[in-house]
């Protein structure tokens, strides 16, 4: 039965695949190598545009790759086990005088933009290094774009882990988040500063900064403008239909604590694709909402404003941070909108938040993105800092929970309103907002923040 | 209720968006029989176009306007050009799968990948958005609202009398039914063709830059998910009538608030807005008859048998050679470095994925451009297992078995529609799926992410601390492997030949009695089961199932994948999981090639190697090696008597 | 004189040659009857005249004109018309618009407008009373009549028709065969593909005989011999795997086929090549992995 037709057939089958295999080996490590220079440098800018003179770089680090047998930072090895105490789980301490090296994913490009973060972050890391590092330790932020690839992100976590991580932080990629809870409690590695997606504001190992639930506050405070009766809500739905659920109950539970009453009729959970918001809006205006709180993105924004100036509707309007990203179109119709916000505006913060916009302006130049996401990944990175900063010598990833647990509740000084992380699996823990009104484009002082100390039930 | 009459209303702009792009559609169908994918994409480019030329008064917003649909036209042009080699409708609209990509691919690499950095141009102006007019406060249209209603109407009136009155008009329709015939009688079909792919393309842009200042500040997706409402549309009007066509739309745009407001008390319900508009393509699809095409010299998309497994000792012993070889993989890569056991999961898990499709679309003949809605069933389903304490390996056999059933089903209504039919429908139900059924609580559950934990993995790998990665690694890749094996195996035995005897003769098989319906049938759910396995496969390398790496245009890529390296060859999935592997490395900023152009260029080069693939070798890579092979073999023995 | 001269004409279809050598000629005013079994290329020869499909080999001079490699829509403005088997009319448009399209590739012909459509109609009374009725919705008979009249429109020199009498009744064939003989009469030089040779021969100027893409003979019909006749229908030439149309299936020969780890395809182009249809084909590799 053999014949030379088959021998022919099976020895190409064979030889495909070795030769794909190959090539795919030969075509990884050979890319590999030049990842390590360029990644800090070159993810941060946004498309198209030329590095500027300004922009301040971390050193290549190849050097000081190579040196150490312990806390090594990347193995370029050929395929070959991971150097000691690496491996799988990274580098779970960091010896004396090494650079500390963080792994950060942040959604930069694809749907969504929030290079804002990866500069804020890159900013205040940058600024640490040329002071000295903290404590003679340099640290070494690796910064990856997911391009809101949750497939991508998870390869790249993973990578991180592998090329020995100490810890990650500064995180804002929505997609990648939801998946990587298990990563963290596996490999037993903090996560400093996210996002925040669903089970990471449960994890010992995550500590969000930004708020789970806007609702209860924006709810409240959209209750106690004088100038509402009948009060409706739109949000974004989320994959997590206890998380919607939650978020409905927070709005009526802080408009009812706002002393007003929200009919659930009046709340609309909208898909994040939503095309046109003039259903919405026909909806409200013709049930007589006279105030709206909003909880949408950046572009559900653009859609839900042309919808309102389309049909003349003008209620009061309480809004989420994402309100006042330069993403968002303003005009004269957008004047008295107030935007609740878990950090300070930029616009109108206090000498902190200043302090962030010089330095990203500095570093970045003309394309520098000043915003709410902005600030989150400054402060990301400085609360981190400020926790090495305590840790002194004892630089272990146990060390790192316990500190994170013990440090003083104005780690957010400046942007936040005062918050503890506290031993326990709670965190959930900036139940905070303060209240901004957009005057003549700009967000000025409104209300100083309020809290709510109602645990929702997830 | 008042309330819903405004609603209803309020939804005819939207209506009239949809309507304008599926005008482009209706107006290519309408003569070549493909189904253009890429309509969306064509407005993408025309809108980020226009968008370039710079704001500016009456005239500069005219002129780019005019200049965009000029644009549109030229693309529409081009692609003709690549479709007009290319045998068969269906191979035809795959093709246009491939210009979704390329123009998409080329969008994000020329304007940029992040949203919202470019303002549209509004025809109607800066005063655009005001409103124009106000009926008993239930009827109100912004002036570029009334501008695209008026051009949608305008638009249709005209071209319906053009393919109805003139001469040419009338050669259109006439090359559509049977361009042999038309060929006979003297009619230039080429030119025919040329001028109506022109004229659906610049449509098609024309849409895009109308459509694009009512979407706010322009991003790369927006108008492409509207596809699937202009599919609605497009099918509405049977593929043939654009009066009907624009009246579906409209209808569709009414719709769709309603429904999105009579639903809004039942929480579990995601999606409204897509779920309509797949239900209206269903029914659309199975209820509203279109018209065949007649060709008297036949040529078109004749499924590429398998090439068997070679027999004999020799082929055995290399086969188990290769499978040892890939087997010790897993020990010699690392879990440092560049190339990890998770990347070698990757590629098992990605090449059991396009093994489906390859079992799908090679073997049983039927196209499905949501392959990646059954590997979220299967991570779903393991997970859910899982939550039951059951065995993991057993759980991954779950999960593939609920991907089974939800392909079946996917499956019913695959018996009545043609295959180019059938891609419309799986497109839309990509879309769907991630809309509504990733965060559907019984599947999903409640946080829309389901835990699969893989305990026990480390205690089974020896000497080799951490999670278990090898062992994993060596688990799917024993997978694979066996996938392969059974796939390649088909081709013999009952099932095989029932299989071959289909795509021969559906009345033959019928009449040695064998159900064509179950034959399909179970195509289909065979095929989901792998997509299943390999679903979970990843659910488990991540040790979560979410909706999130499993959506429309993970669907598109796979199918993309397989048919540039050919749906009937069993080793070619493997390279399908390389490939998409390769694709979701990070490669950091190579060579200066910063992040968002180097997955914009991958999709464009995707896309541009899909279209050429498909116009030289319609089986793919696979298939042009397999016929140098087969005509550099000598002949084969067959005994005829 | 020959209008059409066809030389050892070679017809591939990829890798399956359907007309080895045919040759044929047609003077103006001539019935051309083409006979032959199914499969035998008939209609592959009709194809490569008009130029849907590529010739491999041999020469077609259409009044001293070369054919072979121009494309089917030049081909047709020069004077030649085709009747496809299976009428190829366009089903959704308007009988008005069928006559219409015909003038509309005629364009370059020259032809007048308006007065070209009506004369047909005139001929053609059924076609007239329905001229707006979508032709997909008329009886065969009808949507003959259509596609010949769209081929007048062209006033083609040489009309081409394939199997016209397929699937019609007696009556309408009869007539239709009438309205040949008249075309024929006035100057028109005809090439019909026919499988009722009785009709055929009794208007058929000459007649010529394939088998297997040869011609086995040619004549005029009462020159051709009745073996000869019969084994158009029967391939008795040496081929038992020729069935006979409409005979009942045991009286065919059985085609037995040996599976011998073959690739399909080469197989499915083989029995294209002996005339053994997909449909049997299919059957018979059921039969043989059933072992039946």
């Amino acid at each position: 039965m053999l014949s030379s037709r088959d021998r022919w057939l099976a020895g190409l089958f064979a030889l495909q695949l070795v030769a794909v295999l190959a090539f795919g080996v030969a075509l990884v490590h050979g890319i590999g190598d030049q990842h390590q220079t360029v990644t800090a440098t070159q993810t941060l800018l946004p498309q198209g545009s030329v590095p500027q003179a300004g922009v301040a770089t971390v050193a290549p680090s190849t050097a000081a790759a190579g040196t150490s047998g312990k806390s090594t930072t990347t193995s370029t090895t050929q395929g070959g086990q991971a150097a000691t105490g690496a491996g799988t789980t990274g580098t779970a301490s960091v010896a004396k005088g090494q650079p500390i090296k963080i792994g950060s994913i942040v959604s930069q490009t694809g749907a969504i933009n929030f290079v804002a973060s990866a500069q804020g972050t890159k900013a205040y890391i940058d600024r640490v290094n040329a002071a000295g590092g903290v404590n003679g330790h340099r640290i070494d932020l690796d910064l990856r774009d997911d391009q809101l690839d949750a497939t991508r992100g998870a390869q790249q976590a993973r990578q991180l882990i592998a090329e020995g991580v100490f810890a990650f932080a500064a995180w804002n990629a929505p997609q990648t988040e939801g998946a990587i809870v298990p990563l963290l409690e596996q490999n037993k590695l903090p996560l400093i500063g996210n996002y925040g997606v669903g089970d990471e504001y449960h994890s010992r190992w995550s500590y969000p900064f930004q708020s789970h639930h806007f609702g209860f506050e924006m709810g409240r405070f959209l209750a106690q403008e004088s100038s509402v009766k009948h009060p409706g809500v739109i949000f974004t739905s989320n994959s997590a239909a206890k998380v919607n659920a939650a978020q409905v109950r927070a709005f009526t539970a802080g408009v009812k604590a706002g002393g007003k009453t929200l009919s659930s009729g009046d709340i609309v959970q909208v898909d994040v694709t939503k095309v046109s918001y003039d259903d919405v809006v026909t909806q409200f205006r013709l049930g007589g909402v006279d105030g709206i709180a909003t909880l949408i993105d950046q572009t559900a924004y653009n859609r839900l404003q042309q919808s309102m100036d389309r049909q003349g509707y003008k209620p009061t309007h309480v809004a989420d941070p994402l309100f006042t990203d330069p993403n968002v179109t303003q005009s004269s119709t957008t004047e008295g909108t107030l935007v609740a916000s878990d950090f300070a505006a930029t616009d109108s913060g206090g000498a902190e938040v200043q302090e962030y916009a010089t330095a990203v302006r500095k570093a970045y130049g003309s394309s520098a993105q000043i915003s709410y996401l902005g600030e989150a990944g400054w402060l990301d990175a400085k609360i981190l800092v400020e926790a090495l900063r305590r840790m002194g010598d004892d630089l272990t990833r146990a060390n790192l929970l316990k500190t994170m647990d013990s440090l003083p509740a104005d780690i957010g000084k400046g942007f936040t309103a005062p918050m503890h992380f506290g031993p326990g699996t709670n965190h959930d823990l900036n139940r905070c907002l303060a209240l901004t009104k957009v005057t003549k484009g700009k967000a000025q002082p409104y209300k100083g923040f309020a809290c709510d100390d109602l645990s929702f039930d997830r | 209720m008042k309330v819903y009459i405004a609603l209803a209303l309020g939804g005819i702009p939207l209506g009239a968006m949809y309507a304008l792009q599926a005008l482009g559609i209706v107006i290519v169908y309408k003569t070549s029989k493909v189904f253009n994918f890429a309509s969306g994409a064509i407005g993408l480019v025309c809108a980020y176009f226009a968008s370039s030329l710079g704001p500016g008064g009456w005239f500069t917003r005219i002129l780019a306007v005019l200049a965009a649909t000029l644009v549109g036209l030229v693309v529409g042009v081009l692609m003709e050009l690549t479709v007009r080699p290319v045998k068969g409708a269906l191979t035809g609209t795959i093709v246009t799968l491939g210009w979704l990509l390329t123009l998409t691919g080329f969008v994000g690499f020329v304007y940029g990948t992040q949203a919202a950095t470019h303002e549209p141009v509004q025809l109607a102006g800066l005063d655009g958005n005001r409103q124009a007019f106000n009926l008993f406060d239930v009827l109100q249209f912004s002036w570029q609202q009334l501008l695209l209603l008026g051009i949608a109407g305008a638009l249709a009136a005209g071209l319906a009398a053009f393919f109805r009155l003139t001469d040419l008009g009338t050669a259109t329709r006439a090359v559509s039914e049977a361009p042999d015939a038309a060929r006979l009688l003297g009619i230039a079909v080429d030119r025919v063709n040329l001028v109506a792919w022109g004229l659906g393309g610049a449509v098609s842009g024309l849409a895009g830059v109308l459509v694009a200042p009512l979407l706010g500040p322009l991003d790369n997706t927006s108008l492409i998910i509207l596809t699937v409402q202009a599919l609605a549309a497009a099918l509405v009007g049977r593929l043939s009538s654009l009066p009907l066509t624009v009246a579906g739309g409209i209808a569709l745009g009414m719709l769709q608030p309603v429904i999105h407001r009579a639903l809004h008390s039942f929480d579990g319900v995601k999606g409204t807005d897509e779920l309509t508009a797949f239900a209206v393509v269903l029914i659309a699809l199975l209820f509203f008859k279109r018209s065949g095409r007649k060709d008297v010299v036949s040529g078109g998309l004749t499924p590429v048998p398998i090439r068997p497994l070679p027999r004999g000792g020799v082929a055995i012993a290399s086969f188990l050679g290769i499978a040892v070889a890939a087997l010790a993989v897993p020990s010699l890569v690392g879990d440092a470095g560049k190339l990890t056991n998770y990347n070698v999961s990757q590629v098992a898990v990605w090449g059991t994925a396009t093994l489906s499709l390859v079992l799908l679309v090679g073997v049983v003949g039927q196209v499905s451009v949501c392959q990646a809605v059954f590997m979220g069933c299967g991570a779903f389903g393991a997970g859910i297992a899982l939550s039951h304490d059951v065995p993991f390996v057993l759980a991954l056999a779950l999960g593939g078995l609920l991907a089974a059933g939800v392909a079946a089903l996917v499956g019913l209504p695959a018996i009545r529609l043609e295959p180019l039919e059938l891609a419309i429908a799986t497109l839309s139900l990509s879309f769907t799926a991630d809309r509504f059924l990733y965060s559907w609580p019984p599947l999903a559950g409640e946080n829309g992410r389901r835990e699969i934990a893989r305990p026990g993995f480390a205690n089974v790998d020896p000497g080799h601390v951490g999670d278990g990665n090898r062992a994993y690694a060596w688990l799917v890749l024993g997978i694979f492997i066996a996938a392969c094996f059974a796939v390649a195996s088909l081709r013999r035995g009952r099932t095989g030949a029932a299989l071959t005897a289909l795509r021969s003769s559906e009345p033959a098989t019928a009449a040695m009695g064998f159900s064509v319906t179950s034959v399909k049938l179970r195509g289909f759910a065979a095929s989901g089961f792998l997509a299943g396995v390999a679903g979970a496969m990843y659910g488990g390398l991540i040790q979560s199932a979410t909706g999130a790496p499993f959506d429309f245009s993970r669907s598109i890529t796979l199918l993309a994948y397989a048919v540039i390296i050919g749906v009937g060859s069993v080793p070619g999935a493997f390279f399908g999981g390389l490939l998409v592997t390769l694709t979701t490395l990070d490669f950091g900023a190579t060579n200066g090639v910063a992040n968002g152009h180097f997955v914009s260029l991958t999709t464009m080069v995707t896309g541009l190697f899909l279209i050429g693939v498909l116009m030289a070798s319609p089986d793919g890579i696979a298939g042009a090696i397999g016929r140098l092979q087969r005509d550099s073999a000598p002949e084969a023995e067959a005994v005829l008597v | 004189m020959s209008l059409l001269e066809v030389h050892a004409l070679q017809v591939a279809y990829g890798g399956v040659v359907a007309v080895r050598d045919v040759s044929l000629d047609v003077a103006p005013g001539q019935v051309t009857a083409v006979l032959g079994a199914n499969g035998a290329g008939k209609t592959t020869t009709l194809l490569g005249i008009s130029g849907l499909v590529r010739a491999r080999a041999g020469e077609v001079l259409f009044d001293g004109q070369p054919l072979l490699g121009m494309s089917p829509t030049k081909i047709a403005r020069l004077g030649i018309a085709h009747v496809p088997a299976g009428r190829g009319i366009f089903p959704g448009l308007s009988v008005q618009d069928n006559l219409r399209m015909g003038l509309y590739g005629a364009k370059g012909l020259g032809a007048e407008p308006g007065d070209v459509v009506e004369e047909v109609l005139e001929q053609f009374p059924i076609l007239r009373e329905r001229r707006a009725q979508p032709a997909g919705t008329m009886s065969g008979g009808q949507q003959q009549q259509l596609a010949i009249g769209r081929a007048l429109v062209q006033r083609p020199r040489l009309l081409m028709l394939d199997e016209m009498s397929m699937g019609l009744s007696p009556r309408v064939v009869a007539d239709l065969f009438v309205l040949v003989a008249r075309l024929a009469t006035e100057g028109m030089a005809i090439v019909m593909v026919e499988q009722f040779v009785g009709q055929a021969l009794k208007i058929a100027d000459q007649a010529v005989v394939i088998e297997q893409g040869r011609v086995v003979a040619s004549g005029a019909p009462s020159e051709l011999s009745a073996e000869d006749i019969g084994a158009a229908y029967l391939g008795g030439h040496g081929n038992a795997a020729a069935p006979l149309p409409g005979a009942p299936r045991d009286a065919r020969q059985p085609v037995v086929m040996s599976l011998a780890g073959v690739d399909v395809r080469r197989l499915e182009r083989k029995a294209a090549q002996l005339g053994v249809s997909p449909d049997e084909l299919a059957q018979s590799l059921l039969e043989k992995a059933l072992d039946r």
